[in-house]
């Protein structure tokens, strides 16, 4: 074998490529390059692409993004920014002053709950969205105001809690209103409720609307307010009407380490103080090593409590989880025999990270365990709805499925509720096409988007493109074609500079082809 | 006796004042190649554009850890790679396929020819998977070393740069097949 028969292998062309070669490969693989045609070739040409990556011409930076981002901020929105790596401490940003309330929601301008509402909100999770994806009018929403508030009675399980609402215009005329609402215990693996209704509102001699009813046990209440009918609702899109409550009924430890924790940062409920962060540290430790399957609740307790510091430190959580995933991954996955407390360990970390398609995964490796797979109850589920194409089965489906405490964060904190409003947005989550080719059939396509106040024409673009390309693949998918409405969508897209809004919602509303 | 003038406000200074013209100022100096940055790790210009104006919502909130002046420009590159990279990772992001006007690049000077060549380039970048596309931006776009990049991603310098040789190679040959 000469030098010239060794190639060196691909890390080391790299090497050569970027002159990073070790002092001890060094002479060999130069050598073998100097001698050798296609490996020559191969150094050459990725040095040439890597010349004419640097100098591709930037394009000048569209002035619409920078107004959509002062325009978001003149709103009150905030968003969170990853100011040092994932795996280092928890960061203090000592820019943020109590002042600045820094919220992850960034669907919406800061609101304040009330007194007793915040107290017992210690420890909150939401299921915002819920109505972004379920209500085709979550783009007509008004500006948003402190609608709906409590006037009597404690935020807690089984007690009797009056409220009053301010009404939309639209939803002001009406006798009575209704009010629908997800609940969900904190804690991973806990169910969300579907309230439906929550209760009734009816409107006074004042032309107030009120109404009683009794708080369920749950930490968390996200309603939307809508006529009778359904026709208008008052929910997401910056227009979210959310309660936040916590029942007591939960672990006390729990809740007295986020709490503690929440109280080390300077920024909950002692305005100007000073973050102790050895302390908050310490017990962020604690919470995560006595509660390492609850990291979704103190990440979201961190949001709702505007905790730089330990939604920090929950990242941080995150990233060591997913390293141990995956290199628990990488170790076992080609194991022949793994043993099964390796496995439960795998769908333990997967679980506790919510991610579904690894637990999944391992619950195939697993086999027939289906004890182990934390979704088959899910997946029978959708079986079903398949085979009886039962509309009202996939919707109530959704409701109960797509509202993984992770998958909301995550959606949440990448704004794509907010530029995403539709159902098919979701369907990704839904392990089967064909439910999500129904959803979208019966709901995404019927939906005339309708740019927002506030939103600048960029912004909608973009949202407007990816539905429309969501609802291409999840059509695609489902075997659905309709070739008249893209070319019709394409003749729009390409000959508008400026855009008709009307003509877009005529498309979107055009019957769908057989 | 004059009063003296009030020394001028760094830029990170108004920028964490939330100064809106601080803000445009620094958009305006910085915006194309973070936009550059976050298109192509993310493989998409609106998603692109989505992140920088996130970037830029979040700023004046998270300036405080920026040194100063001087180093602004790479301390935003920085947490653009860090937010392209969380989008990569955490939001699981859904493949689309975009009808070819969805994704349509505006036309900008620089002549046919550039125009062509930056959307093959493009293109091409976009065809990559993400675990390749990322190694390459990182490394060609923003100059990171092979153990940087293993460290960013989590994987091994030697993964690393094998995923790299790999986008090489793939983006060659797309770009070969374009041309």
């Amino acid at each position: 074998m000469t030098l010239l028969d060794r190639h060196p292998d691909a890390a080391a062309l790299t090497r050569a490529t970027d002159d990073a070669l070790t002092e001890e490969e060094h002479a060999s693989v130069s050598a073998h390059v100097a001698e050798c045609v296609a490996c020559a070739e191969d150094v050459t040409a990725a040095r040439a692409l890597a010349m004419r990556v640097r100098l591709a011409p930037v394009d000048a930076a569209p002035r619409s993004v920078i107004d959509g981002a002062l325009a978001r901020r003149r709103a009150g929105e905030r968003v969170l920014l990853p100011v040092s790596d994932v795996e280092g401490e928890a960061i203090v940003a000592d820019s943020m002053t109590a002042s600045s309330a820094v919220s992850l929601v960034i669907t919406r301008p800061l609101r304040r709950h009330t007194g007793a509402m915040l107290a017992a909100a210690s420890l909150a999770l939401a299921t915002v969205g819920a109505w972004a994806l379920l209500s085709p009018r979550g783009l007509d929403a008004a500006p948003p105001t402190e609608r709906l508030r409590v006037v009597s009675g404690r935020a807690q399980a089984g007690q009797t809690v009056e409220v009053e609402y301010a009404a939309l215009p639209a939803l002001a005329g009406r006798e009575s209103l209704v009010v629908r609402g997800y609940s969900r215990s904190e804690g991973a693996g806990s169910p969300v409720r579907w309230h439906d209704p929550l209760l009734v509102l009816h409107r006074d001699a004042a032309r107030r609307f009120r109404g009683a009813f009794t708080w369920p046990s749950a930490a968390v209440l996200t309603v939307a307010v809508e006529s009778a009918d359904g026709a208008v609702v008052d929910a997401n899109d910056g227009d979210l009407v959310d309660l936040l409550a916590t029942d007591g009924a939960g672990d006390a430890t729990f809740d007295a380490l986020v709490t503690s924790a929440l109280r080390g940062d300077q920024r909950f409920g002692t305005p100007g103080g000073r973050t102790d962060a050895p302390a908050l540290r310490a017990r962020v430790a604690e919470l995560e090593r006595r509660f390492p399957d609850r990291v979704e609740s103190w990440a979201l307790a961190a949001m709702h409590a505007h905790s730089p510091t330990l939604w920090d430190a929950w990242f941080g959580a995150f990233a060591r989880r997913t390293r141990a995933l995956e290199r628990l991954d990488r170790e076992l996955g080609n194991a022949p025999a793994v043993p099964a407390r390796a496995k439960r360990a795998m769908l333990s970390l997967a679980r506790a990270q919510e991610e579904p398609e690894v637990a999944a995964e391992w619950a195939r490796r697993v086999g027939g365990d289906t004890a182990m797979n934390p979704y088959a109850d899910r997946e029978r589920r959708v079986a079903g709805i398949v085979q009886s194409r039962d509309l009202g089965a996939a919707r109530s489906f959704l409701r109960d499925s797509l509202h993984s405490a992770f998958d909301y964060f995550l959606a949440v904190r990448f704004g794509t509720f907010d530029r995403l409003g539709a159902p098919g947005d979701h369907a990704p989550l839904v392990p089967c096409a064909e439910l999500q080719g129904a959803f979208v059939r019966s709901h995404s396509l019927d939906t005339a988007p309708r740019r927002p106040p506030g939103v600048t024409g960029a912004a909608f673009a973009s949202w407007r493109n990816l539905v429309w390309a969501r609802q291409q693949q999840v059509a695609s998918q489902c075997g659905v074609s309709y070739p008249e409405r893209i070319a019709r969508y394409n003749a729009w897209a390409r000959s508008t500079t400026s855009p008709d809004w009307a003509a877009l919602r005529a498309i979107y509303r055009s019957p769908i082809e057989p | 006796m004059t009063t003296p003038l009030p020394a001028p406000q760094s830029l990170v200074e108004r920028l964490r004042a939330a100064d809106a013209d601080a803000l445009t100022e620094v958009y305006r100096r910085e915006g194309a190649v973070l936009l550059r940055t976050a298109t192509w790790m993310l493989g998409s210009a609106s998603d692109g554009e989505d992140l920088v104006q996130d970037l830029f919502v979040g700023l004046p909130d998270a300036i405080g850890s920026c040194r100063g002046d001087g180093e602004l420009g790479a301390w935003l590159r920085r947490i653009v790679v860090r937010m392209a990279l969380m989008r990569l990772r955490s939001e699981r992001r859904r493949r689309e396929s975009p009808v070819a006007a969805a994704e349509a690049v505006p036309m900008r000077d620089g002549g046919a020819n550039a125009i062509v060549a930056r959307l093959t380039l493009d293109q091409a970048l976009r065809a990559l998977p993400d675990e390749l596309r990322v190694v390459f931006v990182l490394k060609e776009i923003e100059g990171f070393a092979h153990a940087e990049i293993a460290a960013r991603l989590g994987i091994g310098v030697n993964a690393a740069q094998v995923r790299l040789h790999r986008a090489r190679r793939t983006l060659r040959a797309l770009l070969e097949s374009a041309s």
